[in-house]
């Protein structure tokens, strides 16, 4: 099949340029609000001098790093219990501090399982119902061990100081993780790590 | 003929020029108390202006908040803190260039300091304390003045949630360490501070004018004049201020007479001096400004077990922002009237007590010091009023040019079209140069915040809540909640704006929330 020329006026072309760049720029600029993936060690621009994924994630590993050469673990006879408290967060930071251990958490039983154990407290509601349910025979399994008690607590505080003149903000915040016995309340083991953060404002918001 | 073109380019100019932008919409229809056209108007701000998201954020909010909608407020303050605290802006150039209100809204320190202490509210009465510190704590530092930490907030209401928060946790000794500075806050922000701001505002505006030496003599005597008064005395003080107010009236009415000040100077100044004379007389008067101060907050002391239940009210129409000034290059605050002073409590019919001032807003948004913006704005406003009297200059010489051509039958010369072009060239400048100060605000704030703790005994109760005026009498229906749960070890926060709505929350049970009957 002959498929016919078109000849179209020079206006028209030059319409259809005009027209195929400002759709062509359309695209480029909807393309600009699809999110994409980024570094999560990247600083976040968006929090300001607070605490962000960079953070989370940097302190997670210095405590995992200096928790696995602790000699309260390395030395211990059996392997030890740990169970993860909540971390207070004096901050002006709205941060679900969760994070912190349960990174830290993961980092340990992925490079030292084999010589810590973790207890999952927060879950025992869930394990009670289950025992009381293959007690009564309600489902398959049998309650053959005891519920572990926790030889240790980890758990940690983050502090900060805030400090502006109007112009420039500063946010220093410590970390302070530590590990304590469970029955002598005994801190075994405890780390600390700081941040300060400067950023400034726009003239138009000083 | 070329009049008329005279004329309509003046006029496109104008056109131009447009309206500055501007309160934000909804908001009569939020006052007028129609809710369900306020949320749609808030909902279209929300999606149509983009630079006013979190202040679109912040009035949805504030309806949420007032309807009951708990999370759903939540999720709007979230948002709103998120972007009025980055330091990432957009706008900024279009701002420095043309009308500030282009910039993106990060509302002022008081803004920030309510937006973060709803959140923490929120927080605390869904039993989220983790959450509800770092909100109380980020509302104490948004208030906090600049520069050495010797200057503490004074925001009261945030040292006294934070404290509150802190007892929640099971921390006592740091609850009371914080509620000792909710004491301080409340003692610093009573009456001879707030004097004594309110005149170094007005020292410095006399000084910001194009006035003259005795402008800057006066507000420094009325600096000095106020000085004593924030260590001793606040009848000396106010009467110091006032006769400083009347001699400043006197020489301004001079001044006024004789040309010295131009009007919009002259009017900045009456204002300041209007509104720190009345607030000196209000002072002597004994009325105090504003309440909330140490006495009120120590009912709200949370040692020993304070009680089971915390009533926080919102009372009154909080400040907004209008222009003032040449081109309306400064922001001044309004407050609209309203007649509730505090409300009484009543559960099962037998009253419990009444609220307390913990906060006042108004106080807060017309304390926030000097702006760098102010400066360019200043700068702005000469800059346009120059060039306007230049686009005038040129636009009278092409008429001139225009009236000599006919009268001496000339052909047409190219001094007209020069003229001409020169003065649409400065009018269509002045036009782009907006001093205008932005007025976006949340203006669906209280004018107060006030509080109550009662100790119920354990279990299901009906509570209401009454608003009174000055003269005690009660003002509008009471809000009534039925079979509101209180539990022994945990608060149930009752939130109520007056005239509006509100609700109760109990972190036990599954967070239930009760809406007024």
């Amino acid at each position: 099949m002959r498929i016919p020329k078109l000849h179209l006026p020079a206006s028209s072309l030059h319409f259809a340029g005009i027209a195929a760049a400002v759709m062509a720029w359309s695209l480029l600029a909807l393309g600009c609000t699809r999110s994409v993936y980024v570094n999560p060690d990247e600083p976040d621009v968006l929090r300001g001098t607070g605490i962000d994924s960079q953070d989370v994630r940097t302190v997670a590993q210095e405590m995992s790093r200096s928790l696995v050469g602790a000699r309260v673990l390395a030395d211990a006879p059996e392997r030890p219990v740990v169970a993860l408290l909540p971390v207070k967060n004096e901050t002006r930071d709205r941060i679900d501090t969760n994070l912190l251990t349960l990174q830290m958490r993961d980092l340990l039983i992925q490079h030292a399982g084999d010589r810590i154990i973790f207890v999952a407290r927060d879950r025992l509601g869930d394990v009670y119902a289950e025992r009381e349910a293959k007690l009564a025979g309600e489902v398959s399994g049998t309650v053959d061990r005891m519920i572990s008690g926790a030889d240790f607590f980890l758990t940690g505080t983050l502090k900060s100081i805030h400090t502006t003149d109007g112009r420039t903000s500063a946010d220093y915040v410590y970390y302070s993780f530590e590990l304590i016995d469970a029955v002598s309340t005994e801190v075994v083991w405890a780390m600390g790590y700081d941040v300060k953060k400067v950023g400034r404002r726009g003239v138009l918001y000083r | 003929m070329r009049q008329s073109v005279v004329t309509a380019t003046l006029l496109a100019a104008v056109l131009f020029a447009g309206c500055a932008a501007s309160r934000p919409m909804g908001i009569e229809e939020y006052y007028a108390g129609d809710r369900a056209s306020a949320e749609r108007l808030f909902r279209r701000g929300l999606d149509r202006e983009r630079n006013s998201r979190a202040l679109y954020l912040l009035l949805l909010g504030t309806v949420y908040l007032e309807d009951g909608r708990l999370e759903e407020a939540r999720e709007k303050f979230i948002e709103a803190t998120e972007i009025m605290e980055s330091f990432v802006a957009e706008g900024e150039f279009a701002a420095l260039v043309g009308r500030e209100a282009a910039k993106q809204y990060k509302g002022d320190p008081y803004e920030r300091m309510m937006a973060w202490w709803y959140l923490g509210l929120l927080d605390y009465a869904l039993g989220d304390y983790h959450m509800a510190l770092p909100s109380f704590k980020s509302s104490i530092i948004a208030n906090s003045p600049p520069g050495d930490e010797a200057y503490m907030a004074d925001n009261a209401s945030g040292y006294l949630m934070t404290a509150k928060t802190y007892i929640a946790m099971g921390d006592a000794s740091q609850a009371l360490r914080e509620f000792e500075d909710a004491l301080v806050a409340g003692a610093i922000r009573k009456d001879s501070m707030t004097l004594f701001n309110a005149i170094s505002r007005a020292a410095r505006e006399l000084k910001a004018t194009r006035a003259d030496g005795h402008f800057v003599q006066l507000a420094a005597d009325l600096t000095i004049a106020a000085a004593p008064g924030v260590v001793y005395d606040s009848e000396d003080l106010s009467a110091g201020v006032m006769r400083a107010g009347e001699a400043a009236g006197a020489r301004l009415a001079e001044a006024r007479e004789s040309g010295e000040l131009d009007e919009d100077d002259a009017e900045v100044l009456a204002e300041s001096i209007h509104a720190v004379s009345t607030m000196a007389a209000r002072l002597l008067r004994g009325a105090g400004v504003p309440k909330g101060g140490a006495e009120d907050l120590e009912a709200l002391h949370p040692a020993g077990g304070s009680g089971n239940i915390f009533v926080v009210t919102g009372i009154g129409s909080g400040p907004y922002k209008y222009n003032t000034g040449a081109y309306g290059r400064l922001v001044a605050f309004g407050r609209r009237p309203y007649s509730q002073r505090y409300a009484r409590v009543f559960v099962n019919g037998r009253q419990v007590g009444r609220t307390v001032t913990i906060e006042d807003i108004y106080y807060q948004a017309v304390n926030r010091g000097p702006r760098a913006m102010d400066s360019i704005l200043a700068g702005k406003a000469v800059l346009k009023g120059g060039l306007e009297v230049a686009a005038a200059i040129a636009f009278e010489s092409a008429l001139a040019d225009d009236d000599r051509e006919r009268l001496e039958d000339e052909e047409d010369s190219d001094g007209f079209l020069d003229n001409m072009f020169t003065g649409m060239m400065l009018a269509l400048m002045a036009a782009l140069v907006r001093p205008e100060a932005d007025v976006r605000s949340w203006e669906t704030l209280p004018d107060r915040i006030q509080a109550l703790t009662a100790e119920v005994e354990p279990g299901e109760h009906d509570i209401e809540v009454a608003f009174y005026n000055a003269a005690g009498l009660r003002v509008g229906a009471p809000l009534r909640f039925r079979g509101v749960p209180v539990h022994a070890d945990r608060e149930t926060v009752l939130y109520v704006r007056s005239g509006v709505g509100g609700w109760a929350a109990s972190p036990v049970n599954g967070r239930s929330v009760v809406t007024p009957e």
